[in-house]
């Protein structure tokens, strides 16, 4: 008995998510079809990226609600390199950056901000929630000021293809995050540094008397999620062939839910990428599904709003000695 | 040994990343290209205004009213004009009436048969010049705020050429021509509201 109980229990994302798509697809006949399944997948791509990064976060017992600033701040930033490059007057010189020098541009932008959050918790015992809060506002202004508060559009063909090509018959997107994911797999299944930010989360003190650098393991692991962030923003801003000041709005919402959906522990030291990425599965079904069947967007949100309740006091109702 | 080829092969990577990530040119040769590259909306708008609204196709304001009063939905989507997923449709008309009241933001015409439309002389707004017109499509311009700047210059041009000969020409009882662009909310066209932005005004009989 208690042997299916604990198979019930580590499925318990699947579990709902392939009930979820059997209550959808009984209900709309529009559900299950290859275009609205890439549509999901391609839909998700941009969540499951953010959420891996804050799956590592939050297997530290930290939290980054930086996450949907950093994404825009490093979409607009690649959009800006690739569409006006960059002026040196005093050397009149111009800098024009290729797409994969206007990606990689976003990229440090992003790995620079989250290794200030990772720099303001580690170094200023700034608790997680108030040093990301205060980024997810310095990234916004700073989103605002690089565009002027106007969409950058027009970024060219090459850009587009990563958040709307295929290659071999799979939205370039999916490809993306299917990558990350193996990645990031890999990085908490076989690397040290995966052990690490398990033990870290675990029992922070033990890590410490282990050895564990504990300040090095924090601050690569809000780099790695502001990186993992400014991929999602160069994804979205390729999908929407614009990047947008308030593009990413509440994103960190959608990716936490994902993390907590998925089974990560909020206190820690628990929790999977593959969980996370079922977690954004369900969000994604559900979106989807709630949209084919023409629910009130108001209705949408309390909806996933009792989904995420509903996970977590499965979680703790599973766990009930958990701090 | 080891840690020097491990710096030399990363430095040799970084060096290919920046080389492959950025051009250097002079930035005084780019300028000079930019400048005569530069989208210049309020030429466009000041051209568009005194040699393209002649020509513009114009539906007769009476034909426009009875069928935004019968079918609207089917009316607009054969002869209004509207950008993306908006269900605002825009449309040129042009007819003729003679004043019958004169507001501090509009001009109410009579049109003979009982019915009448407002000319508007203030709260000059919105994209139904430029939408309506169809003389500028979103593809054509490098990014939205060229393409947003049109209906601006075009906005400031009837608003500094078009209206002040409006308020200074037109009297009660007096007959206009009058050729305009108007948007319309088609799940909700109301005759009553529509404020006609004037692009060509012509007085044909004074009181």
């Amino acid at each position: 008995m208690n042997q299916i109980k604990n198979t019930l229990l580590r499925f318990q994302s699947i579990i709902a998510l392939v009930a979820l798509c059997i209550v959808l697809t009984l209900l709309s006949d529009k559900f299950l079809t290859p275009e609205n399944g890439w549509n999901i997948m391609r839909q998700i791509s941009i969540n499951v990226c953010i959420s891996v990064g804050m799956t590592l976060v939050i297997l530290t017992r930290g939290i980054d609600l930086s996450v949907g600033s950093i994404l825009a701040f490093s979409g607009a930033v690649t959009a800006g390199l690739l569409k006006y490059g960059v002026e040196l007057p005093a050397f009149n010189v111009f800098m024009e950056f290729t797409v994969f020098g206007a990606i990689l541009g976003g990229l440090l932008v992003g790995g620079c901000l989250g290794t200030f959050n990772g720099w303001m918790i580690t170094r200023f015992k700034v608790p997680p929630f108030v040093a990301t809060l205060a980024m997810l506002t310095i990234a916004r202004g700073a989103t605002m000021l690089w565009t002027g508060g106007f969409p950058i559009t027009g970024l060219g063909t090459t850009f587009a293809f990563i958040g709307t090509g295929w290659f071999l018959g799979i939205p370039m997107p999916v490809w993306i995050m299917a990558v990350l994911v193996g990645l990031a797999m890999f990085v908490t299944h076989k690397m040290v540094f995966g052990r690490y930010i398990y033990a870290v989360g675990g029992n922070e003190s033990a890590a410490r008397l282990s050895g564990i650098d504990i300040k090095k393991i924090k601050v690569w692991v809000y780099a790695l999620a502001g990186i993992l962030a400014a991929v999602g923003g160069i994804m979205l801003t390729s999908r929407l062939d614009s990047a947008q000041p308030n593009a990413g709005m509440s994103y960190e919402l959608d990716s936490i839910a994902a993390v907590v959906i998925g089974g990560t522990s909020l206190s820690g030291g628990r929790g999977s990428i593959m969980g996370t990425v079922q977690g954004a599965l369900i969000i994604g079904v559900l979106n989807s599904g709630l949209v084919l069947l023409n629910v009130s967007p108001f209705w949408q949100q309390i909806i996933k709003g009792f989904v995420i309740l509903i996970a977590v006091i499965l979680d703790r109702l599973n766990h009930p000695n958990e701090d | 040994m080891n840690k020097v080829f491990k710096y030399g092969l990363m430095t040799i990577l970084v060096a290919l990343a920046l080389y492959n990530a950025v051009r250097i040119k002079p930035l005084n040769e780019v300028k000079k290209k930019q400048d005569t590259q530069l989208f210049d909306a309020k030429a466009y708008a000041a051209d568009f205004m005194a040699n393209k609204i002649e020509s513009l196709p114009a539906l007769q304001v009476d034909s426009f009213l009875e069928h935004l009063g019968n079918n609207p939905t089917a009316y607009a989507q054969e002869h209004g004009k509207k950008l993306g997923i908006s269900d605002a449709y825009h449309f040129i008309i042009e007819g003729k009436g003679s004043v019958s009241a004169i507001e501090e933001e509009y001009i109410v015409l009579g049109l003979g048969d009982g019915s009448s439309v407002a000319i508007a002389t203030d709260f000059i707004f919105g994209n139904a010049i430029r939408d309506g017109s169809g003389m500028a499509h979103i593809d054509d311009h490098q990014n939205t705020m060229d393409f947003n700047s049109i209906s601006v210059e075009l906005n400031n041009q009837v608003r500094e050429t078009i209206v002040p000969l409006l308020r200074d020409k037109a009297t009660m009882g007096s007959t206009l021509y009058f050729k305009g662009a108007v948007t319309i909310a088609i799940d909700q066209p109301n005759p009553s509201e529509i404020k006609i932005i004037p692009l060509r005004i012509q007085i044909i009989n004074e009181p």
